[in-house]
């Protein structure tokens, strides 16, 4: 039993991957908690995939991967906003569209025979590939994140609970809300590297809505996000050491697996899609 | 600001999005410390406008807004969040936020203000319940309280009577009068001719000032009809007046 459980970490790879992993589950967790709490689930989504181009860039040209998705991120920034301006396009039609021409363009360059990088490796990741630099970088990464989301802990709560009021307690709800986008770009940077484009986004978002199904209270559900983040990642080692699966894959399927175990459980109402403060709530709680 | 000095003093203000597209114009009332004002007008009518301008968020405003102290905003709890995972008591806490510099954790004095103001709206005990699991009275409680930990001169409150069963309305009103009592100067926007009678004045205003005094003076037919214009309608005893809603929630 024993060696079912530390059989896959005997070795510095399974080590480093599991090292990653849980850095990475341990950042993105407590992130993905204000991401559900701001229904930006979507924006991180669009954020991941726009990042292809790049990376793909990247791994043509020869420059690390990090760098390729950053520059691939400015542009479909700047192509988003300047597809909102039309004032014929809506933003989530913006998005949409600039996101999938972006995620085609990147499949284009992936697939090209002088692509050193297969395109599985840039879509689903491979957290077996992590080297002792990728941890330093995510061990980075996680100490920035979580300093940030100490420092930004009450404009974060004051915005997101109620954005009217926020200026007279101290938070402006545009700057707030900017920030977490910084705050996500920031984490897919380093997180696409072991889990890939297209799962980048179960760790985040995973975690964080089973954890807010659970508990009803930010500071536990910051912190429980976080443990489920952990687990998914060395739950999914685990089941792809033993099942000879994907690793990336693995940990995804992990991470949605623990959102799905509390949908029989009674939620807080953070991860519904009841719209908050509807008339019918209003006079169904007077 | 010298002693006996308003505590809100609004000179000409113009308000609005845009210099052209001004909500409120040539607004001018001064308002002493210790006095409860009802705020009425129609939907439209410059209310909102005005206390954005008053919190200082209005996006175009000529004129002067002065002010004898910090002010604290109640919003109407219609609007705000059911979902999000705080208990009654993290919610007034946020009240506090402003004063503790963001590196240094929230300490006692802080639960302590946010205790205490919870109390005085009747609800320390409900202080671990979650906010949207509330009543709707209830959650208006919780946001006056989280004025009140703001530990202001100066409140303002967004309708905090619609919507809100009876006594959790009487609790809001008395709470109201003990804080002008103790000198605050309290400004409440309403729908209701009726419940301004119980203000120790009345602001009428629809785009520009039409009447600022006690209710006596201020609330006469001729200042109603020209606030509401056809929103009003007089009953048929000559004396009271309604008005009709309409709810743009």
């Amino acid at each position: 039993m024993l060696e079912f459980l530390t059989d896959p970490f005997s070795q510095g790879i399974g080590l480093r991957a599991l090292a990653g992993v849980a850095i990475l589950g341990a950042v993105c967790g407590p992130l993905g908690v204000w991401i559900v709490l701001y229904r930006q689930s979507y924006a991180a989504e669009s954020i991941a995939h726009s990042m292809l181009p790049g990376l793909a860039a990247a791994a043509l040209i020869g420059i690390p991967l990090g760098l390729g998705a950053a520059a691939g991120l400015a542009v479909a920034a700047v192509l988003i906003a300047a597809c909102s301006r039309q004032q014929a396009v809506s933003a989530d039609v913006a998005i949409a569209v600039t996101v999938t021409a972006l995620f085609g363009l990147g499949s284009l360059l992936a697939l090209s025979p002088e692509a050193p990088v297969r395109l599985g490796e840039l879509l689903f990741g491979d957290p077996l590939s992590i080297s002792g630099g990728d941890l330093v970088a995510s061990g980075v990464l996680a100490l920035f994140l979580f300093g940030a989301l100490l420092a930004g802990h009450r404009p974060l709560s004051l915005a997101g609970f109620d954005a009217v009021t926020a200026p007279n307690l101290g938070a402006t709800p545009a700057a707030v809300g900017l920030a977490l986008l910084v705050l996500i770009a920031a984490t897919t940077l380093v997180a696409v590297q072991s889990l890939g484009n297209l799962l980048v986004v179960a760790i985040v978002v995973g975690p964080a809505a089973a954890a807010l199904r659970l508990t009803s209270r930010l500071p536990s559900a910051l912190l429980m996000a976080a443990a489920l983040g952990i687990s998914s990642g060395a739950a999914g080692l685990l089941l792809s050491y033993h099942a000879e699966i994907a690793a990336g894959a693995s940990i995804a399927l992990c991470a949605v697996a623990a959102f799905a175990l509390t949908l029989p459980f009674g939620g807080t109402g953070a991860v519904e899609s009841r719209s908050a403060g509807s008339p019918v709530d209003a006079l169904g709680g007077a | 600001m010298t002693p006996g000095a308003p505590l809100v003093a609004v000179d000409g203000l113009d308000a609005g999005y845009s210099p052209e597209r001004a909500a409120i114009t040539g607004l001018s009332f001064a308002i002493p410390a210790g006095r409860t004002v009802a705020i009425l007008g129609p939907n439209g009518g410059g209310k909102t406008t005005l206390f954005r301008a008053l919190l200082g968020e209005a996006p175009h405003r000529t004129g002067t807004v002065e002010l004898g102290g910090t002010i604290a905003y109640v919003p109407q709890t219609e609007r705000s969040r059911l979902d999000f995972p705080v208990s009654a008591l993290d919610v007034v806490l946020m009240g506090t936020y402003a004063r503790v510099p963001w590196y240094r954790p929230l300490g006692r004095a802080e639960r302590e203000t946010a205790g205490a103001a919870l109390g005085r709206v009747g609800l320390e005990g409900e202080a671990g319940t979650r906010f949207g699991e509330l009543s709707g009275g209830q959650r208006q409680r919780v946001l006056i309280a989280r004025a009140l930990a703001q530990q202001s001169k100066v409140m303002l409150l967004d309708e905090p009577l619609s919507g809100v069963d009876r006594p959790s309305g009487e609790r809001i009103l008395a709470v109201l009068d003990e804080l002008r009592d103790e000198g605050l100067a309290i400004l409440v926007s309403t729908h209701d001719i009726e419940q301004a009678r119980g203000f120790d004045l009345v602001l009428c205003i629809n785009r520009e000032g039409i009447a600022f005094g006690p209710p006596a003076e201020a609330l006469s037919a001729d200042v109603l009809q020209r606030t509401y214009g056809g929103e009003l309608i007089v009953l048929p005893d000559g004396e009271r007046a309604v008005v009709v809603q309409h709810h743009h929630h």
